[in-house]
Order: structure tokens, then sequence, then C-alpha cells
């Protein structure tokens, strides 16, 4: 009977494939996690933007100023965070890039603005009695 | 008191009583007040930082004045405006948008009263979210039929909060262009269910969500509205991330008590020939250090 020989397993070449995995769901896991979270000390907004010069977010929460809610940069992690204290319901928001209005990547949902741009969606649930 | 302090006594109280007869439709245009000067003064300031003329400045704030007037919520139109004005749109367009919300909020509260659930005094959330549900495409018949069916279906009266909250459901359901009928009765069966306006909220959200998986047959406003029925709350619905799918009648599930014919003994396999023996490797010979310092 014809035997078949098969290659022993590469193991070690294998490992740049397993690598490429882990950093793909990694990134996933990332990109998910852009959108605002609601914790028990607020909204936490966060953006990836690491070459930024500066970063805010503006929405119903604060009259859509450009600059009083601005996200500070977390240098190891290359992102723009916040968070913002807002009461239950629905705020919609966008982010502001070194002055130019940017969509959330990431949001609960989205609405049209009007003015040919999207809205971000945050929803702060009441909190239970 | 004479018969003339009398008769001016007399005309006086009828003159209270009259204003008094008056007083509800007063107390519900003063309870919104007009864009308070504050705030007047941020928009025209912020208009003119942006280049836009006092004269347009003022067309803005024009249907928020008209809107306050009716006792609408002003505070969205604000919004609005400084929204507008910030992102830099055209004051025109900026005009249109908020001349559409007002007109919005307008329908909803004429709605809420024609049903009698208006808003308590302070209170604009229900006109707020209805007025959303009407510009997400909701119609005012839509929201009559769902209020007649609530109705029907829910032994307490259905509250302004509810109604507008299932509307603005309604809405987010139809923007997955799934069927209206369905929808409506997927929220009636939610009012009924006693979920709070935020839920219904919720609901909506998540089946817009799923919209693929609504459209694909994978899950069915049938099946929603069944579990809702069974009195799954809105945290279970979707617990894993997947919307509840149709439940079979019972008629056309095996009946458990009913003995299955028992299966047909296996064929026994035939015994497998043992493995020959893998011969010895021979011995690699050592790798060269060279080749690996790098």
């Amino acid at each position: 009977m014809a035997r078949l020989d098969y290659p022993a397993l590469p193991m070690r070449r294998l490992w740049p494939l397993f690598a490429a995995l882990l950093v793909t769901n990694a990134c996933a896991a990332a990109r998910s996690s852009l959108a605002p979270l609601v914790t028990p000390a607020g909204v936490r907004f966060v953006l990836e933007q690491p070459d930024a010069h500066s970063v805010a977010v503006a929405g119903t929460f604060n009259g859509w100023s450009p600059s009083s809610h601005t996200l500070r940069l977390d240098g190891a992690r290359k992102r723009w965070t916040l968070v913002v204290a807002l009461p239950p319901g629905e705020h919609l928001f966008m982010y502001v890039v070194d002055g130019a209005w940017l969509t959330p990547p990431d949001a609960d949902d989205y609405v049209e603005d009007g003015f040919g741009a999207r809205n971000g969606l945050v929803v702060v649930p009441p909190a239970e009695r | 008191m004479n018969t003339c302090g009398r008769m001016r006594a007399a005309w006086l109280a009828s003159l209270c009583l009259a204003a008094g007869g008056l007083l509800p439709g007063a107390a519900r245009a003063a309870a919104q007040p007009p864009v308070a000067p504050a705030d007047r003064d941020a928009i025209v300031r912020l208009a003119a930082e942006r280049g836009v003329t006092v004269e347009d400045a003022e067309t803005l704030l024009r249907p928020l004045d008209e809107a306050g007037a009716k006792g609408l919520p002003v505070a969205p139109l604000a919004n609005k405006v400084r929204e507008g004005l910030v992102k830099g749109a055209d004051p025109r367009r900026i005009d249109t948008v908020v001349r559409q919300m007002a007109g919005h909020l307008g329908a909803a509260d004429a709605l809420l009263r024609e049903m009698n659930l208006s808003a308590p005094p302070g209170r604009d959330e229900p006109v707020v979210l209805l007025a959303d549900a009407l510009s997400g495409g909701v119609t005012s018949n839509e929201v009559r039929e769902l209020r007649r069916q609530a109705q029907t279906a829910g032994t307490t009266p259905l509250a302004s909060d509810s109604l507008a909250g299932a509307a603005k459901g309604l809405a987010l359901i139809k923007s997955a262009s799934l069927p209206p009928a369905d929808a409506t009765a997927v929220m009636v069966e939610a009012v009924r269910h006693g979920y709070r306006s935020h839920e219904m909220l919720e609901l909506g959200r998540q089946v817009k969500r799923h919209e693929r998986d609504y459209r694909d047959g994978i899950a069915s406003l049938r099946g929603l509205r069944e579990a809702i029925a069974r009195g799954e709350r809105p945290d279970q619905l979707f617990a894993g991330g997947r919307p509840p799918t149709v439940e079979r009648p019972a008629e056309a599930r095996p009946d458990p008590a009913v003995e299955r014919p028992t299966r047909p003994a296996r064929p026994e396999t035939p015994e497998r020939p043992a493995r020959p023996e893998r011969p010895e490797r021979p011995q690699t010979p050592d790798r060269p250090e060279a080749g690996r310092a790098r």
C-alpha cells in the first residue's frame, strides 16, 4: 500500500498568520469600542484621530458649541476621550476635529441633520429606581 | 353697598369669570415663553460671527417667536438654529429646516390635543418625541390608529408619553422598510405590556439594527410581537444580540410525549486493519549556526 508522507507542520512559519488574526480581532474590538459608552460617571466619548491637534464634541447637550467640550488625547492609546455627564434621553452629536465637523464613526444611531451631514445619537437610559 | 355698587361688583365678578374661562389656554401659551433675551442675544451674536446679517438673524428667530406664541416647545428650535449657524449652513436652509421642525411640533401638539392627551404644563417631551416620529415618516393617521388599537387592547388609559414613545418606535421600524401594520401591532403589544417610552424607542432601534434579519425572514415582527405577548421584557428580547425568531404554533411542533419510532440498529462497521508502523525517520543533520544568526 502506498504511504502518504505528510510534511511536519512548520509551526514556526505559521506564527505570522496567528499574529495577523490576533491583530485583526483586536482592531475589530477597538472599532466597536468607538461608540459613546454610558458609564456611571457620564457618557464616554472616544475618537481615534492620532494626527489631530484638537478634538471637541458638540451636540444638543451643549448648544452645538464646538469648543466647550474638548477631548483629551490619551497618548498611549492615541485616542481622544472625554466623559460628559448627560441627563437621560437622546442626544445628537458630532465631533469637531481641527475645526472640521466629523460624523462619529460609531454611535447608537444616526440622524440626518438637514444641512447635508449626519449626526450621531447617544441614548442615556433613565436610572433604574 | 348701594345698587350701583352691587351692579359694578357683579360686572367685575362676571369679568373675572370670563377671564377665568380663558385661563387654561392663556396659561398654556404663557408656559412657553418666546426665546429668552439671553438666548436671542447669543443667536444674534453667533450669526454675526458667521457673517449673517442682522436681518437674516431676525428672520431665523421669527419661527421661534411664532412657536412660542402658540405654546410650542422653543428650545429644540433654538438648538437647531445654533446647530445650523455653527455648521456654517446657509441661513435660508436653516430657516427651512427650522420651519419644518416647527410644523412637526405644531402637528404633534394638535394631535395630542385632539386625543385629549396634552402633556402636563412644563413637559415638552411627548410633543417633541411625537414631532420626531412625524418627521421620521409616521403619519397622523398611523398615530391615530396606534392609539385606537392600544386603547382597545389596554386596560389603563394611554398616556401621552406612551403614545409618543410608541409612535417614535414605529417610525424607527418604518425606517427599516418593514410593513407599518406589523410594526403597529408590535408597538401596541408593547404598550399593552406596560413598556415605558424609552423602552419602546429601544425596541424600534433594535429592529432597525437587525433590519437585514427582518428583511431576509430570519426574524419577523410577528415573532417579536409574540415574544412581547409572552411577557418578555425589552432587555430579554434581543439578548445575545439576536432578535427573537418566530415560534412555531403548537400543532406544528412534534409532541414530545409521542414515542419516536426506534431507529434501526446500525450495521457493525468492519474492523479496520491495523496501521503499519511508521519507519524511523533518519536523523537530520545539524543545521549550520550561521544560518540562524539574524
